[in-house]
């Protein structure tokens, strides 16, 4: 059997869910500029994030009394949608509200799923995601970060990088080494600790990237002490639980929706009769946008009736970053001053920074590479 | 996927395979008459026309599971083609004809009198072919033309008809345009397709897991993963347009999802059959091996009714029209506005 994806059968968001969303762009994000809407999820904007919060639009799927609302993936799903397509600036809560929150219920203790989930709910407490080090990026299960136990918790010692806007978090989960080195089960062995990135011992320095933001870290823990109901699930399940957690992270509309500024900026630039280049480039991109969300929306269907669907997920982010990284590679050579209509620098600004932004799109999230090898995999060639 | 449903896809999945064990895939029509009698027995050409009216029954995701089964079982057999012309002329208000029948598309208005059809499949074996043309229909005998033969090399015979003078069985006049006709005839290409591109999915798999060179399984070979793990991708995107662009036509006007759906689908066609033939190697290039009931069918499917720089183009002229109202706006309302329709209907 390859890989499926049935068409969803039910609208995601209830009615009025969108335009209530729209609505609320209206006054917050349409009066930035589309450069800055183009960085989306890599936005960070705690301001932004709390109005969210408090609109009940962070962790929307947790029951009540962890400051959800009960709602269905799907509902979730409608309301990243439309803060992806707008340009939202979400990056603050984005990894709380999309896995560490998920984490967090399945695998947290009571206490510690009280404390954390109404905060970041309520668009107040960012986590980051502690899982490449220096020497294991794309091979993560040969990760050297590791924390032995100790009275009362563990003591971490090692170092993660790429660790996204970990200098303005709060928390992270980091994938840590509790038991012997690789013997013949290389993904045996590891945890999932909880750290606060303000304990003594962590030290984190922000890496400036080629577009000139500086969204990731190096994080040094040295010494660092995390008390024992901080390790999130059971001791040595770390990479079972990572991989559950990574159909969350890649088949979500982040996957397919990050040049989509760009579009709209160049459908509100271009003149009214635009050539066939430019009225077929459109198209394109239209057919292909509806096409991933088609599938994207099909693998969150299978995600709320409890699946892990790993290899369809696998496949809706490499097809994604595809589009994402033609779409400014098109556009720039599609470029024709006539078909421009007027554009007072916004289009070739949003244009330039997506273009450096885009060799990201197959990094982030697990390489270009990696999810081939795991669509492979499911096809029962590895 | 409902029970009558399930029921017709594992019906169709052994007549085709049984077809296609009988060489409808590779005879070029010689046992033509045999193949379509075992079509008929089980009432396949008559999907569409509501039970009432004496046919099958069937919506638009019925037809589209009998229609990529074709694709999926390397047939090219006009089942697809009498079941859309049938179907048409029941909305029209005439009656269909018996018999294996074609359709095809004029640009020229009805008052020329000698009209060229280029490159339909099957024309020795049809009984009538359904004409249309921007302001009119024509039943036309498919022997009142001279055959030009063309060797197209598309998996089945083709040939366009010269039709000297034209002199219709019936015609009337159509109101609506050819527009969504040209639509439907899309989506049939496009769910051929995806079923072609599943099948060679499937025996580009079994062969590089069975094929050793250097000492191993061609599968154990990085370069090769990654180019089944690409096509893997474009059936999985072929798949899943043409299967939600039927759920859309089912559900009402379907305009925009299946241009979509055909253009991504005559896309992955070729991206689909590089990499099945690259990753065969020269067997799959032989007349001896199947893979070319796929990928010839699949690439002609393609160009059919519309390419994808066609197709590109119709979707951009709506995407156009619909400003200032963004893009996503547009999109989004309009599948949420599908969905809610079938909620209701199924309420």
């Amino acid at each position: 059997m390859t890989p499926n994806f049935p068409p969803i059968r039910t609208a995601p968001a209830a009615a009025g869910l969108r335009a209530e969303l729209r609505a609320f762009f209206a006054s917050s994000v349409k009066g930035m500029t589309p450069a800055r809407r183009a960085r989306s999820w890599s936005g960070w904007d705690e301001e932004f994030s709390r109005a969210l919060g408090q609109r009940g639009w962070i962790g929307m799927t947790w029951p009540e009394e962890l400051g959800g609302r009960g709602a269905s993936q799907l509902e979730r799903y409608a309301v990243v949608e439309e803060l992806l397509a707008a340009g939202a600036p979400v990056a603050a809560h984005w990894i709380a509200d999309r896995q560490s929150g998920a984490l967090l219920l399945r695998y947290g203790n009571e206490a510690l799923k009280a404390d954390m989930l109404p905060r970041i709910a309520a668009g107040e407490l960012y986590f980051c995601i502690g899982m490449s080090e220096p020497g294991a990026g794309s091979d993560l299960a040969s990760l050297r970060t590791r924390a032995t136990a100790t009275e009362g918790g563990w003591r971490v010692n090692g170092s993660k990088i790429w660790t996204t806007h970990a200098q303005h978090c709060h928390y992270m989960i980091a994938l840590v080494r509790t038991g012997a080195d690789a013997g013949d089960d290389r993904h045996a062995g590891f945890s999932q600790l909880v750290i606060e990135l303000a304990s003594p011992g962590v030290t984190v320095r922000p890496i400036e990237d080629q577009t000139g933001d500086a969204h990731f870290c190096e994080i040094f823990l040295d010494d660092v002490f995390v008390p024992a109901e901080q390790l999130l699930g059971q001791e040595g399940e770390g990479w079972n639980q990572v991989t559950a957690e990574l159909a969350l992270e890649r088949s979500g509309p982040e996957r397919f929706l990050s040049s989509h500024v760009l579009i709209e900026q160049l459908l509100a630039t271009l003149c009214d009769q635009p050539g066939n280049t430019l009225t077929a480039l459109t198209g394109a991109w239209a057919a292909e946008l509806w096409t991933l969300r088609q599938m994207s929306l099909a693998v969150a269907a299978k995600l709320e009736s409890g699946e892990n669907p790993m290899i369809e997920a696998s496949i809706v982010k490499d097809l994604g970053a595809r589009f994402e990284q033609s779409v400014p590679r098109d556009l720039q050579a599609a470029y024709d001053d006539d078909a421009w209509g007027h554009d007072d620098g916004d289009l070739r600004e949003t244009l330039s920074y997506l273009t450096a932004a885009s060799p990201s799109f197959s990094l982030r999230g697990g390489t270009r590479e990696i999810l081939r090898g795991i669509i492979a995999r499911g096809l029962g060639l590895r | 996927m409902n029970d009558r449903r399930t029921i017709l896809t594992e019906t169709v999945d052994r007549l085709f395979a049984n077809l296609a064990e009988v060489g409808a895939r590779e005879d070029g029509g010689k046992e033509f008459d045999g193949h379509w009698q075992s079509i008929e027995a089980i009432g396949l050409p008559l999907l569409m026309i509501p039970e009432e009216a004496g046919g099958f029954g069937g919506d638009w995701e019925d037809a589209g599971v009998v229609f990529r089964a074709l694709g999926a079982h390397g047939l090219g057999l006009p089942l697809g083609e009498t079941v859309l012309a049938r179907a048409w002329l029941g909305r029209i208000g005439h009656k269909a004809p018996e018999g294996v029948g074609l359709f095809a598309f004029a640009k020229e208005g009805p008052d020329e009198s000698a009209t060229t059809l280029n490159d339909l499949p099957w024309t020795d074996r049809a009984d009538w072919i359904l004409l249309l043309r921007p302001d009119r229909w024509s039943l036309l005998d498919a022997a009142g033309a001279e055959t030009r033969e063309r060797n197209l090399l598309s998996g089945d015979p083709r040939a366009s008809l010269v039709f000297h003078a034209l002199d219709p069985i019936a015609d009337g006049p159509l109101s609506e345009g050819t527009a969504m006709f040209f639509a439907e005839a899309a989506l049939l290409r496009a769910c051929q397709i995806a079923g072609a591109i599943e099948t060679m999915l499937i025996l580009a798999i079994d062969h590089v897991r069975e094929r050793r060179q250097f000492g191993r399984p061609l599968a154990r070979f990085q370069a090769i993963q990654h180019q089944l793990a690409i096509l893997a991708e474009e059936n999985a995107a072929a798949s899943c347009a043409a299967a939600s662009a039927c759920q859309s036509a089912t559900l009402g006007e379907a305009g925009f999802e299946i241009a979509a759906a055909k253009w991504r689908a005559s896309r992955a066609a070729d991206i689909a059959a590089d990499i099945a033939h690259q990753v065969h190697g020269a067997i799959g290039f032989t007349r001896e091996y199947a893979l070319h009931a796929f990928t010839l069918r699949a690439r002609a499917w393609g160009r059919d009714f519309g390419n994808e720089t066609y197709w590109a183009r119709t979707v951009g002229r709506i995407a156009l029209a619909e400003r200032p109202k963004p893009l996503w706006h547009w999109l989004t309302d309009r599948s949420d506005r599908l969905l809610e329709t079938e909620r209701k209907r199924n309420e």
